[in-house]
């Protein structure tokens, strides 16, 4: 007997739950570190192309399928990527990916976090201003990870309390399930990130109204810059990452909807909500706010100094100078944990909606099997911290999976699934009709720009990385255990999927025989 | 801030802003918590 599959409750809470998984961390951290190191202005030049040629039809490919799948029950990619093939076995272990890559990246964002939570905790005690005062938030910020004793922490209690409140408070919205959930949270969350948003860009702007000298550093234009092939690929990367695309979670929240929602328009909200949060506010606050205060001298050096140091050392030491500086230090990280935790539970439903639909058991049951796999899953990354273990998981789930996910995905929708049956598919239940261009973009142009990305990432950055060049000797088994753990977590999830099919198809068999 | 500056910023914000005011009218327009029960 064919099962109640969870729904969302309005269209807007679709729409922001799906900005919500987007506008995470990476919109006020690494967007403005991106743009200032790639030409400012210049670089919003090719970011917009890739968002028209990337960004918004692999949205739409990924609703379209998403949905798809819902109908034949799935809301993972396993079997959301077996309805597309239908005659391939093998597909749904590749869509173990589409599970795999959200729950890497669930492994050490919940911890990145919990940071943000303890941080808001901090600005309000009072202790953020006395290390500002006295010139120790590199300090404060090694001391809360572990990584040094010092006056403000001496070992790893506040940081684990803090990662076990964030943990509960993701699990616990998780159990109240898609609608009285995510829904439910993203709903205020959103609103609520924007709107301390908005208060924090004009508290920045208002430190240099008469020039806008902060803001220019980001969008003077050096069109000199446009002929290096380096701009048009971090602005092609940094669109890609930015949209949660070819993780496998849009795959998993667009499962939950009905034939008649309109995925065009749905995906293009989505997609544009999160360039609103990127763009206006992201592209508002640490740059501007860092040239403002540091001056033109620093300004490289800072937005070299990596998005964590910006988001935990620099603002908080911009804002403790300003009167009210702890309130708008406060704003700020609870913005960002705001932002964390919509991204973070859209990570945790692709693992929870497979054992759901692939199992047949409840959510209750679901999240609890969720709680308990990823709460150890999560300890290396809080523990080994120092020892290039988030590092590692960011690389494979953050980067390497996404990009790789995204290939397949596109191929398998434009190519094998059929670019016509995509777009007929794509118009079910819409009101709006998409250019007919954005057709033979989907087909021909994007996997193009993706499998260009694909390889020259690989050549170019990666190639380090996957040999480990630069780890220090003694993080290697570190690094190789993070590998090794990653290689099994996958064989795992295959197994899972086998055990899944195999219980299906003998259940199929026997309501064929009744 | 040059002129260049602003132009990219009015052009760029001017996109972002545009798309996201004519989605979100459409959606909220058409949104009705009823017709979509379980």
């Amino acid at each position: 007997m064919a099962r109640a599959r969870e729904r969302w409750g309005t269209k807007i809470g679709v729409v922001l739950a799906v900005a919500g998984s987007a506008v995470g961390l990476g919109n006020f951290l690494r967007f403005p570190v991106q743009a200032a190191q790639n030409g400012g202005g210049s670089f919003m030049i090719p970011y917009i192309i890739a968002l028209l040629l990337i960004g918004i039809p692999m949205m739409w490919v990924e609703w379209t399928a998403g949905r798809h799948g819902g109908s034949f029950g799935h809301s993972s990619a396993p079997g959301i990527l077996q309805s597309l093939w239908k005659n391939n076995p093998a597909i749904k272990y590749i869509g173990v990916l589409g599970i795999l890559g959200p729950l890497i990246i669930y492994m050490y964002y919940v911890y990145i976090e919990s940071w943000t939570l303890a941080y808001c905790f901090y600005s309000a005690t009072g202790a953020l201003s006395q290390a500002s005062a006295s010139d120790q938030l590199p300090n404060f910020l090694s001391g809360l990870q572990g990584l040094e004793h010092n006056q403000w922490f001496s070992g790893m209690t506040a940081a684990f309390t803090f990662f076990i409140i964030t943990f509960v408070l993701n699990v616990t919205v998780t159990y109240f399930g898609i609608r009285g959930g995510i829904e439910k949270v993203c709903k205020i969350a959103l609103p609520a990130l924007i709107l301390f948003g908005i208060l924090l860009t004009v508290r920045v702007l208002a430190m240099d109204w008469s020039e806008f000298k902060g803001l220019g550093f980001l969008w003077n234009p050096d069109l000199s810059q446009l002929k290096s092939a380096k701009i048009w690929l971090a602005a092609a990367g940094q669109v890609f990452f930015t949209l949660s695309v070819g993780i496998g979670v849009i795959l998993t929240y667009s499962s939950y909807l009905r034939k008649t929602d309109d995925v065009p328009l749905a995906g293009l909200s989505a997609a544009s909500t999160n360039e609103f949060a990127e763009v206006i506010l992201g592209g508002s606050l640490i740059i501007p706010a860092a040239f403002i205060f540091f001056g033109p001298e620093n300004i490289v050096d800072i937005a070299n100094s990596g998005s964590f140091n910006l988001g935990f050392v620099t603002m908080p030491g911009i804002f403790e100078h300003l009167p009210m500086g702890a309130l708008f230090s406060f704003l700020w990280f609870l913005m960002l944990f705001l932002a964390g935790i919509t991204s973070s539970i859209s990570l945790a439903q692709p693992l929870v909606g497979f054992f759901q639909d692939e199992f047949r058991i409840s959510r209750k049951k679901a999240v609890w099997l969720f709680a308990l796999m990823t709460f150890i899953l999560c300890q290396p990354a809080v523990w080994w911290l120092a020892n290039g273990v988030m590092d590692d998981l960011d690389f494979w789930g953050g980067n390497f999976f996404i990009v790789l996910g995204a290939t397949i995905e596109i191929i398998l929708v434009a190519w094998i699934f059929g670019i016509d049956k995509f777009w007929a598919e794509m118009h079910v239940g819409s009101a709006m009709r998409v250019p007919i261009i954005f057709k033979y973009i989907t087909k021909y142009v994007t996997p193009v720009f993706l499998i260009g990305i694909l390889v020259f990432w690989i050549a170019q950055d990666w190639w380090d990385t996957i040999t480990m060049k630069g780890v220090a000797d003694e993080n290697i088994p570190y690094v190789l255990g993070t590998r090794l753990g990653i290689v099994l977590l996958f064989v795992f999830l295959c197994v899972l999927v086998k055990i899944a099919w195999s219980k299906r198809k003998r259940q199929a068999g026997k309501e064929e025989q009744s | 801030m040059t002129w260049g500056g602003w132009l990219m910023l009015i052009f760029v914000w001017g996109f972002v802003l545009v798309i996201s005011g004519f989605c979100f009218k459409r959606i909220l327009s058409g949104d009705d918590e009823s017709d979509l029960q379980l």
